[in-house]
C-alpha cells in the first residue's frame, strides 16, 4: 500500500496539472494578453487572484496559458518523436542490414548531440514560434525512442515465445499487436514522462533566455525573466510561474520513478 | 575492444556530428531571405552604410556568387579546419572570441563538475549504504528538489542571496574566488543533483548482489567488503551516467553563466544569437558541442581502461 | 595500470593550473563601470565606450550651455561662403603610442571614417590639410560643422591604428589610454601622465560590458561597480535601501519612439501612421513603465531644448476612437479575428527591440497591446540594438522601439539631418522622403540669421509632429548609479564623455 503512495501522488499531481492547463483557461477565462498600465503590479485579491504584472496582465491567466502553452510544446514533441521512433525502428527491423546500421548511426549522431544548443543555434534564425520550437525540439528528442523501441523490438523479436508464435503461422502485424506493443508500451510511457519533464524544463529555458519565443506569449520562463527585476516588489507574481514549474515537474518525476515496470521479464 | 578502435568509433561520432551541424547550420542561414553579404559588409566596414556595390565586392571576396553547393563544401571544409570567419559584431576572428571565452568556461566547470562529483558520491553512498532510513529520505528529497528547479532560477537565487544581500560574492571579472565560488557552488548543485540519486541505486544495486549477500553472511566487514570488491561494480553505471550529467553541464553554461554574467562560452552564445552575429554563433555552438564530445570521449575511456575486459 | 594513472594525473595537473587563476585581487584606484552597450571594434565610431571612458578626443566639444568650444582643434575659422573651414589642431598633444598629434593625421582619420560619422551627413568634398590646419571643403554653405565634429563618433586616434585590420589596441589623446582590450568584453584602462588637459587623479577605469540590466543593478547594489546606469526604473526602489551608493534619474534630451518603415504599405501614408499616434497612451507608459509622467511626449523635442521646443504646438493625444475613424477612412475594415484587413491584406507589422535600454522592451509590449485595441497585430522580435540597424540597412525592418539623443551632435539639426533628412537614419525615420523637409534641413544647415533659423525650426517641427516619420512616445530619464565614494560626478547629458579624469575619491 505505502508502495502505491508515490506513484498515486505522481498521477494526481499530473492530472490537476492536465486540468489546469486544458480547462483553466475555460474556466478562468480572463484574457492573458489584456494590460491595464493604470493598475499594474496590482496585489493579489479577489480581482486578479494573483495579482498583476508589469503591464497590468492578470497573472494566473497568464500561468494558466503558459501550462497550455508548455504542455501542449511537450506532449506534441513526445508524440512526434513516438511515431518517428517507432516508424524508424520498425522499418530498421523490416530491412535490418545495412539500414539499420545505417539509422542506428544517425540516431547515436544525434543522439550525442546536445539537443538544446541546436536550438538555440537555429530558434531566432528560423523565425521562432510555437511551430517552429516543435520542430526543433522534435528533431533531437527522437532517438532515444527509436533507441529504446529498436532494442526492445530486436530482444523480442529473437525471443522464444515470438518466435514460437511466428512458427505457429501467427502474421507480422498480430505479433506486434499482441507481443510486441505491451511490452514495449510501458517503458515507452515512463520515457515519454521523463521527457516531457524534460522537454517543459526546456521550454522554460527557452523562455527565460527569449529564444524562439515573442511576447505577448504566456510563457513561464519568460514571465520569470520579465518579472525578476521586480521581485522586491511583486514577489507573488514572480512565485506563481515558479512553482507551476515546479509543480509539473516534480509530478513527471515522481510519475516516472514510481511507474509500475512491466510484467514481461526484458533485458 | 582495444583502444584504437573506441577512439576509432569516437571520431567517426565526432565527425559526423560537426558535419551536422555545420549542415544545419549553413541551409539555416542561406535560405533565409535577408542578404547575408550585405550583413556582412556593414559588420566588416562597421556602421558604414552599405551599398549594393559594396555587396557586389563582399560577394566577390566571400565567394557568395558562387553555385550554393559549391559554398557548402567550401563552408563544411573550413569547418573542419574550424575556421569561422570573422564575428559580425567585433570584427574579430571567431575562434579568437572562443579561445578567449573557453577558457573563462573550462575553469567554472571543470571546479563545478569536481565539486559536483564530490556532492553526489558521498550523498549518493550515504542514501544507498542507509536506504529508506531519515538521513535517505531527506538527501533525496533535497536531490530531487535541486534537480526539478530549472538551473536558471537556482542562478537567480544564489546571485540574490549571495551577491546581493549578503556581498559575499561579485558578479564582475572572470577570476579570483570571490568571483568563482558560487558559479561553481551553482554548477556543483545542478550536477550533484541527478547523479547522487544514480550513485544511490548504484550502490543499492551492488549491496543487494548475490556475492555481496553471501560474503557478508560469511562475516566479512561491509566497509572492506564493498571498498574492496563493491566499488568498482558500482562505479560503472555511474560512469554510464556521465553523458547525461555532460548534457546538462553544457545547458547550465549557458543559463548559469548569462544570470551571473559571466564571460564564458554560453554567454557569448546568447549574446551572439541576439546580435544575429552568425559566424560566431557557430562557431560557439560547435565549441561547445566538441567540449561535451570531449568529455564523454574520456569517460568512455575511463569505463574501457577499467572495464576493458567486457565490451564498451 | 601505471602508464594510465600517470598521463591522467598529468593531464588533470595540466587542466588544473590551466583552470587555476582562481586568486586574483581587486585591483586598487580603479573606477569600475557597468555598461549596457558592448565594446566592438576599437574605432571611435564603433560605439561610444572610446570616448565616454576618455580614450578618444573630438576636435570640437560642447559646453554645458551648448556653446561649441575646441578639443582638439585650438580654433576654426570658415571663409564667407561658409563652404571652407579651417581647423587649427592643438599643438603639443601626444597620442598614448607617443606619436604627435598633427593636422596630417585628423585629416586621415575623417577621411578614413567619414562615412560612418556623423561627417556623412554634410555635404564635404574634400578634407586635407595646410601645416597645422585641416581643411574641411563642402560643396554649399554649412553653418553648423564645427558642432558635427563634437560628436563622439568623429574622434581621432593615431595614424598607426588607421588600417583595415582588426586590432587588440587603440591610442587615443585623452586622459586614460587602454591598456588591455584583449577580452571583448571589457577596456582596462590607465591614466595618462602625458594628458595635454587635467590628468585624472584616479589612475585605473574598468569599462565592463554587463547587458543584463538585473545584473548591473546588482553590481551597484553590491558595490561592486563604482558607476552603472541605464538602470531598470525599479532601481530607485530596489536600491534606496542600499549601503554607500546614490540612484538618481537625470533627464537626458533623448526621446524613446516608435520607428516606422515609411516605404512599406501601409505605414507610407500619413494617415495610418496619425492612427498610430493617437492610439498610443504616452501618459499610461510614462507613468508606469518610465516612472515619470512627466516625460509623455507631446512633441518631439522636450521642453530643455527651449529653441526648438514649440509650446504653441497640439500635443500628441491619446485617442483610439479618433486612430479607429483614420483607418476607417483609409479603407480599412475588421477582420473575422478582430484585425483590420484592406484589400485581403491583414495589417500585421513586425516591431523590433533591445534592451540595452531595459525598458524599451516593454514600451513595446504595450504598445503591441495599445495597437491590438485598434485593431492591428504586431509580432515582437527581439534582439540586441544590431537588429534595428541592420534591419534599416538592408530594409527589413517594419517598426522598431528606439532611442535617440538629441544632442550627440551638439546642435539639434545635426539629429534631424540624421534621422529624417533623406530617407532617414538608424534611429529615426526609414524611407521617409519629403522634399520640402530636405530643402529646410539644407536651408537651416547654410543660414546664420537667427530670426531666419527659428522660422526653420518652426517649421521643420510641425511637419513632423503632423506627418509622423517616426511616432514619438516619451521623453528620456536615465536611471544611474553612483558609489558614494566617488567625488565631483555628472552625467553628461551630452553622453560623450564620462569625465572621469575630474573624478576623486571622496574623503
Amino acid at each position: 500500500m505505502l508502495r502505491q503512495t508515490p506513484w498515486t501522488l505522481g498521477v494526481a499531481l499530473t492530472l490537476m496539472f492536465v486540468g489546469a492547463a486544458v480547462f483553466g483557461p475555460l474556466i478562468y477565462s480572463v484574457d492573458p494578453d489584456a494590460q491595464n498600465l493604470m493598475s499594474a503590479f496590482a496585489h493579489a485579491g479577489s480581482e486578479h487572484p494573483l495579482g498583476t504584472d508589469q503591464l497590468g496582465r492578470d497573472i494566473l491567466a497568464r500561468v494558466l496559458h503558459g501550462a497550455r502553452y508548455s504542455a501542449g510544446i511537450a506532449v506534441s514533441v513526445i508524440l512526434f518523436s513516438l511515431a518517428m521512433g517507432c516508424v524508424l525502428a520498425g522499418v530498421a527491423m523490416w530491412f535490418g542490414g545495412i539500414v539499420s546500421t545505417a539509422l542506428t548511426l544517425f540516431s547515436d549522431a544525434v543522439y550525442a548531440l546536445p539537443g538544446l544548443l541546436v536550438t538555440i543555434l537555429l530558434a531566432d534564425v528560423l523565425g521562432g514560434g510555437a511551430v517552429i520550437i516543435i520542430f526543433l525540439l522534435w528533431l533531437v528528442a527522437w532517438p532515444e525512442y527509436f533507441r529504446l523501441s529498436y532494442s526492445i523490438g530486436q530482444h523480442l523479436m529473437n525471443s522464444d515465445h515470438v518466435l514460437a508464435s511466428r512458427l505457429a503461422g501467427a502474421s507480422g502485424a498480430r505479433i506486434f499487436r499482441l507481443q510486441v506493443v505491451p511490452v514495449i508500451l510501458p517503458y515507452l510511457l515512463s520515457l515519454g514522462a521523463i521527457s516531457v519533464g524534460r522537454i517543459v524544463l526546456s521550454i522554460a529555458t527557452l523562455g527565460f533566455l527569449g529564444i524562439g519565443i515573442a511576447p505577448p506569449q504566456a510563457e513561464w520562463g519568460m514571465m520569470i525573466n520579465d518579472l525578476r527585476v521586480y521581485w522586491q516588489i511583486a514577489p507573488i507574481q514572480l512565485a506563481a510561474p515558479v512553482l507551476a514549474i515546479v509543480w509539473i515537474v516534480l509530478a513527471l518525476l515522481i510519475l516516472s520513478q514510481s511507474m509500475p515496470k512491466a510484467k514481461v521479464g526484458f533485458g | 575492444m582495444t583502444l584504437a578502435s573506441v577512439l576509432a568509433r569516437k571520431a567517426l561520432l565526432i565527425v559526423t556530428i560537426t558535419l551536422l551541424v555545420a549542415t544545419c547550420s549553413f541551409w539555416a542561414v542561406h535560405l533565409l531571405p535577408e542578404n547575408l553579404a550585405l550583413q556582412i559588409a556593414a559588420a566588416r566596414f562597421s556602421g558604414a552604410e552599405p551599398s549594393q556595390d559594396l555587396a557586389y565586392v563582399v560577394n566577390q571576396t566571400y565567394g557568395l556568387d558562387r553555385p550554393i553547393l559549391v559554398q557548402y563544401a567550401d563552408w563544411l571544409a573550413r569547418t573542419l579546419r574550424f575556421d569561422f570567419g570573422t564575428s559580425l559584431v567585433t570584427g574579430r576572428d571567431v575562434s579568437h572570441d572562443i579561445a578567449h571565452h573557453g577558457v573563462n568556461s573550462l575553469r567554472t566547470v571543470f571546479w563545478g563538475f569536481l565539486a559536483g562529483v564530490g556532492f553526489a558520491l558521498p550523498i549518493g553512498y550515504f542514501c544507498g549504504r542507509f536506504a529508506d532510513s531519515r538521513l535517505d529520505t531527506a538527501l533525496t528529497v533535497f536531490s530531487a528538489t535541486v534537480s526539478t528547479i530549472p538551473s536558471f532560477l537556482v542562478a537567480i537565487i544564489m546571485v540574490q542571496i549571495f551577491v546581493v544581500e549578503f556581498g559575499l560574492a561579485t558578479l564582475s571579472g572572470t577570476s579570483g574566488w570571490t568571483r568563482l565560488w558560487v558559479l561553481i557552488l551553482t554548477i556543483a548543485l545542478s550536477v550533484s543533483g541527478a547523479l547522487s540519486r544514480v550513485v544511490r541505486a548504484a550502490v543499492i544495486d551492488v549491496r543487494g548482489q548475490p556475492y555481496m549477500q553471501h560474503a557478508l553472511m560469511r562475516g566479512v566487514p561491509e566497509r572492506q567488503l564493498f571498498w574492496r570488491h563493491g566499488a568498482k561494480n558500482a562505479l560503472r553505471p555511474i560512469l554510464n551516467y556521465l553523458p547525461v550529467v555532460f548534457m546538462f553541464l553544457i545547458y547550465d553554461v549557458i543559463v548559469i553563466e548569462t544570470v551571473f554574467n559571466y564571460h564564458g562560452l554560453g554567454w557569448a552564445l546568447i549574446n551572439a544569437v541576439r546580435a544575429l552575429d552568425v559566424p560566431l554563433m557557430q562557431g560557439l555552438v560547435l565549441a561547445l558541442v566538441l567540449f561535451y564530445l570531449c568529455c564523454t570521449t574520456i569517460s568512455d575511456l575511463l569505463t574501457w581502461r577499467i572495464y576493458r575486459q567486457r565490451a564498451v | 595500470m601505471k602508464h594510465f594513472i600517470l598521463a591522467a594525473a598529468l593531464s588533470g595537473t595540466a587542466l588544473m593550473s590551466a583552470t587555476a587563476p582562481l586568486f586574483a585581487g581587486q585591483s586598487d584606484d580603479t573606477i569600475r563601470i557597468a555598461s549596457p552597450w558592448k565594446i566592438g571594434a576599437l574605432i571611435p565610431s564603433a560605439g561610444t565606450a572610446l570616448s565616454r571612458t576618455g580614450v578618444v578626443e573630438t576636435l570640437t566639444m560642447p559646453t554645458a550651455e551648448g556653446d561649441i568650444v575646441g578639443l582638439l582643434a585650438e580654433s576654426w575659422s570658415s571663409n564667407d561662403t561658409l563652404n571652407t573651414w579651417r581647423f587649427k589642431v592643438r599643438a603639443g598633444v601626444t597620442f598614448h603610442d607617443g606619436s604627435p598629434l598633427t593636422a596630417e593625421t585628423v585629416a586621415a582619420n575623417l577621411t578614413k571614417f567619414r562615412e560612418e560619422s556623423s561627417l556623412r551627413t554634410a555635404p564635404v568634398t574634400d578634407i586635407s590639410f595646410e601645416g597645422d590646419e585641416v581643411v574641411i571643403t563642402l560643396d554649399r554653405a554649412y553653418s553648423i560643422l564645427p558642432a558635427i565634429l563634437a560628436d563622439w563618433n568623429t574622434g581621432i586616434i593615431s595614424a598607426a591604428n588607421l588600417t583595415d585590420e582588426p586590432s587588440d589596441s587603440v591610442a587615443g589623446t585623452g586622459p586614460f589610454a587602454v591598456t588591455d582590450a584583449s577580452d571583448p568584453t571589457m577596456l582596462k584602462l590607465s591614466a595618462n601622465a602625458d594628458y595635454w588637459g587635467t590628468p585624472a587623479t584616479i589612475q585605473n577605469v574598468e569599462y565592463l560590458f554587463v547587458p543584463d540590466a538585473q545584473a548591473r543593478q546588482a553590481m551597484a547594489q553590491a558595490g561592486e561597480v563604482e558607476f552603472a546606469f541605464s538602470l531598470p526604473v525599479t532601481a530607485t526602489q530596489m536600491l534606496a535601501g542600499a549601503d554607500g551608493v546614490d540612484v538618481n534619474i537625470q533627464a537626458i534630451p533623448r526621446v524613446r519612439a516608435l520607428k516606422l518603415n515609411g516605404g512599406m504599405a501601409p505605414l507610407d501614408e500619413v494617415a495610418v501612421r496619425q492612427a498610430i499616434s493617437y492610439a498610443i497612451d504616452r501618459s499610461a507608459i510614462a507613468t508606469t513603465i518610465v516612472g515619470n509622467p512627466d516625460t509623455a511626449a507631446s512633441q518631439l523635442f522636450p521642453a530643455s531644448l527651449p529653441a526648438w521646443h514649440d509650446a504653441s504646438l497640439t500635443p500628441f493625444a491619446y485617442d483610439p476612437a479618433k486612430a479607429a475613424e483614420l483607418l476607417a477612412d483609409a479603407g480599412f475594415s475588421a477582420g473575422d479575428d478582430g484585425i483590420l484587413v484592406r484589400d485581403g491584406e491583414r495589417f500585421e507589422i513586425e516591431m523590433r527591440t533591445y534592451d540595452s535600454r531595459p525598458e524599451l522592451p516593454v514600451i513595446g509590449v504595450a504598445i503591441q497591446g495599445m495597437l491590438k485595441e485598434v485593431g492591428i497585430d504586431v509580432v515582437m522580435k527581439q534582439g540586441d540594438w544590431t537588429i534595428i540597424s541592420d534591419g534599416h540597412t538592408d530594409g527589413t525592418l517594419e517598426a522598431g522601439i528606439v532611442s535617440d539623443s538629441f544632442v550627440y551632435v551638439p546642435d539639434p539639426i545635426g539629429a534631424l539631418s540624421e534621422n529624417f533628412y533623406q530617407g532617414g537614419g538608424f534611429w529615426g525615420s526609414m524611407n521617409w522622403n519629403n522634399a520640402e523637409f530636405d530643402t529646410m534641413v539644407e536651408t537651416y544647415q547654410e543660414t546664420v540669421d537667427p530670426a531666419k533659423l527659428a522660422q526653420l525650426r518652426t517649421d521643420m517641427v510641425a511637419m513632423i509632429h503632423d506627418e509622423h516619420p517616426m511616432v514619438t512616445v516619451t521623453w528620456y530619464d536615465d536611471v544611474y548609479a553612483v558609489s558614494d565614494a566617488i567625488a565631483n560626478f555628472t552625467f553628461d547629458v551630452y553622453e560623450r564623455d564620462f569625465g572621469l579624469n575630474r573624478l576623486a575619491w571622496a574623503e
